[in-house]
């Protein structure tokens, strides 16, 4: 175990705890790699090893993306019904586990650098709910190591197990994560059969009890809060009736035949313009108000694209259910997050969903959905003839045998498999069967053995591709950079950490003169790189926005310049641990060249300048 | 052709630009199947349309009649309903039939600018609420009866937070 745990009594006389992550159950994205310890997601486990330092540490948790960058490079996806987003969208999450069951009073999280991304801490009880202990827009901090602590609301059961949510959108860097603690009440007993009382009396519950059951349990001391009085304090028998109103309906009154009011005077495609722009919890409730409402809100023409990651924590198998029956004209679909927990959303469930509304699906986002197996996949190649989009970020329970359905498609034009264990062969065969293919994410696949055979593929049957992403995929080398150069139209490349590439003899030059639309190019730590690499770019792609060159040693302050003198649409350059390029030439040309963001990562403790080239 | 001349359904004559006349695609094709132009004294009906809702529509015309084409794909842009300029904000501070009567005009017009900014003002009007305060907002009449009222909850209330 990581962590020491800490008791000491609080005012009431209760036994608290303080523990540190034990271990990461899930999570959206990491900056580290699969192979490595360095920013990954369990360097949030234990003790804060950096805090009080600060600056870009590799023992700490990072994230793979901040600010508009991605939002902006050629890669990015279009929104999905966005208007079921939150005012804060949550861009990325982690998923925390700690030894030992409390009723959380505080958490404490140690930013360790480009602190206040952070915008919701969940709790759950670990096999089937989530509740919100706080939730706030993204914070602007000054450049200093944080300790971020905010009021956390009470919650009537005991948990293990945080859910993160960040958004860095507004952040310069990347945000690091040094440790998170909890510290919170043991309960007399451990609270276990509790739980089911509450979950079947939270079913039949409408929400406006929710403020009574709250307040109520507010009064009750942390000391009383014993398993009986909070599986009681959540039933509240009587509140079923609460919300029904018909009572007060007199059918004889003299406007009886106008029951829309305001509304009457449209026509229904006005009605349905209006509901267009509503998110789906207006739509549900909208489909309360009264029939020809629900006629209305119900309109399969108001269910094309659906997103439900914003509600994550919600979706269950009856929710798609529900759903299905307005699904008619399903095009897009966006389960990302969805089904965290396996009594949410089962396999079965998706793939009946999926035979039933599936057939017009040309979008479909499954990032982080833990019930998607091999059959999920089978089901979505059999049945989405049309499917132009598909994201599996993280789906870790998916093989070969799954994969390999995919080559049935053939209209693919962006397929998303970053972390998952998709393997040379199955790769092989989509890609043939998508001459289509406009977006492709092979980021921190580590079971591709030769990346360089999927380059040869790119090259030869992909040649519409506009993104590639090998991050951190080690087996890529010069010639599979090569093959790439045969896709012309290729706008952005990522080969981040492709150690592979360190060596990258004529590759560069190649890759420059067959792609001249480059405009994102991402090479940070290809460590053999030199000057001589970059000039074909700077010849050649004219239209280039985004150039990362972190930790590449071998490349001087001369071709940074040239490349901020002559690629006139430039606005982000990453020069962070270039070794041969200065703090004061950095500092000159940001006052020379202010329209480009010009990236330099530090670290604070001198000792640490070597930890960065050091641990990959 | 710099003008044209509006009839309302009560029978008011209103003399316009024609380019702020022609961000209605009604009146647009209207005034092109009629052949009208420069000089013409032909009188453009419109019986759908009071005098009332016409002078608001005009006036929200002719502020908006530089504004750029909305381009057609960005389908999920205009899904924003916190995108109201403050401008459209204040104009459409009216009360709630004037309101839906707009909406009706922009429909019978064509004004997709105007349409959409009416119907994101309703969306507006309706996030967030319970059903019941959308009833009373809108003076709208349930008529479920109890059983199918519970029915619907469940059908309906799984995206709602526990």
């Amino acid at each position: 175990m990581y962590s020491k745990d800490r008791k000491t009594a609080t005012p009431d006389g209760n036994a608290s705890l303080k523990q540190y992550v034990t271990d990461v159950r899930s999570f959206s994205s990491q900056y580290g790699s699969e192979i490595s310890i360095s920013y990954t997601a369990y360097n949030i486990c234990g003790k804060p090893s950096k805090y009080p330092a600060y600056g870009d540490f590799p023992q700490t948790f990072v994230m793979r993306t901040y600010g508009k960058w991605w939002d902006e490079a050629p890669s990015r996806r279009i929104a999905i019904m966005p208007q079921n987003n939150r005012d804060v969208k949550s861009q990325d999450y982690i998923d925390i586990s700690f030894d030992r069951k409390v009723r959380p009073l505080s958490v404490d999280i140690y930013e360790t650098y480009h602190p206040g991304s952070v915008v919701r801490i969940w709790a759950s009880d670990g096999f089937e709910k989530w509740k919100l202990l706080w939730e706030g827009p993204p914070q602007v901090r000054d450049h200093m190591p944080n300790i971020f602590s905010p009021p956390i609301n009470k919650i009537n059961f005991c948990t293990n197990l945080l859910r993160l949510e960040f958004n860095h959108s507004h952040l310069d860097y990347y945000t690091e994560i040094d440790a998170v603690s909890m510290t919170g009440t043991l309960e007399p007993t451990e609270p276990v059969i509790s739980h089911f009382v509450c979950d079947a009396s939270e079913h039949c519950k409408p929400p406006e009890c929710e403020e009574e059951s709250n307040s109520s349990e507010h009064k009750v001391s942390n000391a009383q809060l014993n398993n009986e009085n909070s599986a009681s304090s959540a039933i509240l028998p009587n509140c079923s009736k609460s919300e029904s109103p018909s009572e007060s309906i007199d059918e004889s009154s003299a406007v009886g035949k106008n029951i829309n009011g305001a509304f009457a005077i449209l026509p229904d495609e006005s009605v349905l313009k209006i509901f267009s722009f509503l998110d789906l919890v207006s739509l549900n409730r909208c489909a309360r108000v009264n029939r020809p409402f629900n006629a209305l809100a119900t309109d399969s023409l108001l269910y094309a694209s659906i997103n439900l990651k914003p509600y994550w924590y919600l979706i269950s198998s009856d929710s798609l259910n529900y759903l299905s029956l307005r699904c008619k004209y399903l095009q897009k679909l966006d389960l990302s997050w969805c089904g965290s927990f396996p009594s949410d959303i089962s396999p079965q469930n998706f793939c009946k969903f999926i035979q039933s509304c599936g057939k017009l699906l040309t979008h479909i986002r499954l990032d982080c959905c833990r019930f998607v197996c091999n059959c999920c996949i089978e089901t979505i190649s059999r049945v989405c003839q049309n499917l132009t989009e598909l994201t599996l970020q993280n789906c870790i329970e998916l093989s070969e045998r799954g994969f390999v359905h995919l080559a049935t498609l053939n209209c693919l034009e962006r397929l998303d498999v970053y972390r998952t264990n998709i393997e040379s062969s199955a790769l092989i065969a989509i890609l043939k069967a998508s001459p289509r293919l406009k977006h492709i994410n092979l980021g921190s696949c580590r079971a591709i053995s030769t990346m360089d055979g999927i380059a040869e593929v790119l090259g030869t049957y992909n040649k519409k591709l506009i993104s590639v992403d090998f991050w951190k995929t080690y087996s890529l080398t010069p010639k599979g950079i090569k093959y790439l150069s045969q896709c012309n139209l290729l706008e952005e490349i990522d080969i981040g950490w492709c150690l592979g590439v360190s060596i990258p003899g004529d590759c560069f030059l190649a890759l420059a003169m067959g792609c001249p639309r480059l405009r994102k190019l991402f090479m940070g730590t290809l460590r053999g790189i030199n000057d001589r690499d970059l000039y074909p770019f700077i010849n050649n792609c004219p239209d280039l926005e985004q150039i990362d060159l972190l930790g590449n040693r071998g490349i001087t302050s001369d071709v940074c310049f040239s490349i901020l003198k002559s690629c006139k649409r430039l606005r982000f350059l990453d020069v962070s641990f270039c070794e041969q390029v200065s703090d004061s030439e950095v500092q000159e040309w940001k006052k020379k060249f202010p329209h480009v963001d010009i990236k330099r990562s530090f670290q604070s403790e001198p000792e640490c300048t070597c930890a960065f080239p050091n641990h990959y | 052709m710099p003008n044209i001349k509006l009839q309302s359904c009560d029978n008011e004559v209103f003399t316009i630009d024609y380019e702020v006349a022609k961000c209605s695609t009604t009146i647009k094709t209207m005034v092109d199947d009629l052949g009208l132009e420069e000089g013409d004294d032909e009188v453009v009906p419109l019986p759908n349309v009071n005098s009332s809702i016409l002078r608001k529509v005009i006036q929200w015309a002719t502020y908006h009649k530089d504004d750029p084409a909305v381009p057609e794909e960005e389908e999920n842009k205009e899904k924003r309903t916190d995108d109201i300029s403050s401008w459209d904000s204040d104009f459409l501070k009216v009360d709630q039939g004037t309101l839906f009567e707009l909406i009706l005009a922009a429909n019978y017009l064509d004004i997709k600018g105007l349409l959409d900014v009416t119907c994101k003002t309703v969306a507006n009007m309706i996030k967030g609420k319970t059903p019941e305060e959308i009833r009373k907002t809108f003076n709208i009449k349930n008529d479920f009866t109890p059983e199918e009222e519970e029915q619907i909850r469940r059908e309906n209330e799984w995206c709602e937070d526990k």
